[in-house]
């Protein structure tokens, strides 16, 4: 009888533990996450710009991984976001970093990996990060 | 067919450059905050795109209901997944004008209030909505800080009983934006 309590308790310790992990978890860093694309910068701006829809379909909430050159690299409040040349000059691939990364410079070739957002006039990946250069 | 209208706008918005008075970004920043006793839950973006036309007072965003980042994971899928339907919406657009943008005087660096109205579109709802902002001009370009209440049924946005109590009925949305000159020397 006792030993049936005693595990039910700990069942319910563990349950309990797992739930409020499970609550308060982060968000996966995005370095432990595999890629579910490789594309070249201009690529993935066609593909939206030709069917936004389709794509959004594709690649919303995807890992991509997105290689270009650097056409920008602006700091705000520690927060780096990197600008991905696409050919059009008004549309580019716009990387939000989650810190400040000073090491990618314009005119850099890069490959970026970060969560799709979907498209506006450019792009959007998030929580992105430089994988190589 | 949306989208292009957007694409469409901004074109134009682009293409007219000789005398306008332009400004924009695009890591444009909008929080928003939820309290209630239970708990306070706080989300931000910073890619949302804007420009601010100054000669006609004419404004606009557009954000990517995705780009919005939580603390935790599972408020994210949440918001996302429940409560904004962010595959079917995955935008929220704001089209309006300055009331007052005359009386900003983009040569005398300094701090302007403004009215701004226009309809928010979320949730896949329009909504007329109005709102003070301050712009500050330093140096040719402009920062406009801006807080709007949204309450969470003029959107259709529904938030199940057992949540109801940790979610605030209104929710406090901030913008702060950092504009630059769009002309090109």
């Amino acid at each position: 009888m006792k030993k049936i309590l005693f595990a039910g308790l700990l069942i319910g310790i563990i349950a309990f533990g797992l739930a409020y992990y499970m609550f308060n978890k982060s968000p996966t860093k995005i370095d432990s996450m595999a890629s579910d694309f490789q594309l070249t910068a201009s690529t993935l701006l066609s593909s939206f710009e030709d069917d936004e829809t389709t794509a959004n379909e594709t690649y919303l909430d995807k890992v991509i991984e997105v290689t270009g050159k650097v056409a920008k690299s602006v700091t705000e409040n520690d927060k780096t976001t990197i600008y991905l040349n696409t050919g059009n000059a008004l549309s580019q691939i716009i990387c939000q970093l989650e810190g400040k990364d000073s090491t990618i410079k314009e005119g850099d070739q890069v490959t970026m990996k970060g969560i799709c957002t979907g498209y506006l006039m450019d792009v959007v990946l998030v929580r992105a990060t430089k994988i190589k250069n | 067919m949306k989208n292009s209208i957007l694409l469409i706008t901004i074109l134009t918005l682009f293409s007219v450059s000789l005398f306008s008075q332009k400004y924009y970004s695009k890591t444009g920043e909008i929080s928003f905050f939820s309290k209630t006793p239970i708990e306070d839950i706080e989300a931000v973006s910073r890619t949302a795109s804007t420009v601010v036309d100054m000669a006609s007072g004419k404004i606009q965003f557009a954000v990517l209901i995705k780009s919005f980042e939580f603390e935790k994971a599972l408020m994210q899928e949440h918001f996302n997944e429940n409560y904004m339907e962010s595959s079917k919406f995955p935008k929220a657009k704001f089209k309006g004008s300055i009331g007052n943008f005359d009386t900003i005087d983009l040569n005398i660096d300094g701090e302007y209030a403004a009215d701004v109205a226009g309809i928010l579109e979320l949730h896949g709802v329009e909504q007329d909505i109005t709102t003070k902002a301050t712009f500050k001009v330093t140096n040719n370009k402009i920062t406009a800080t801006s807080q709007i209440n949204i309450a969470l049924t003029d959107f259709n946005i529904e938030i199940p009983s057992v949540v109801k109590e940790n979610i605030a009925k209104e929710i406090a949305v901030r913008l702060n934006i950092n504009y630059e000159p769009l002309e090109k020397p």
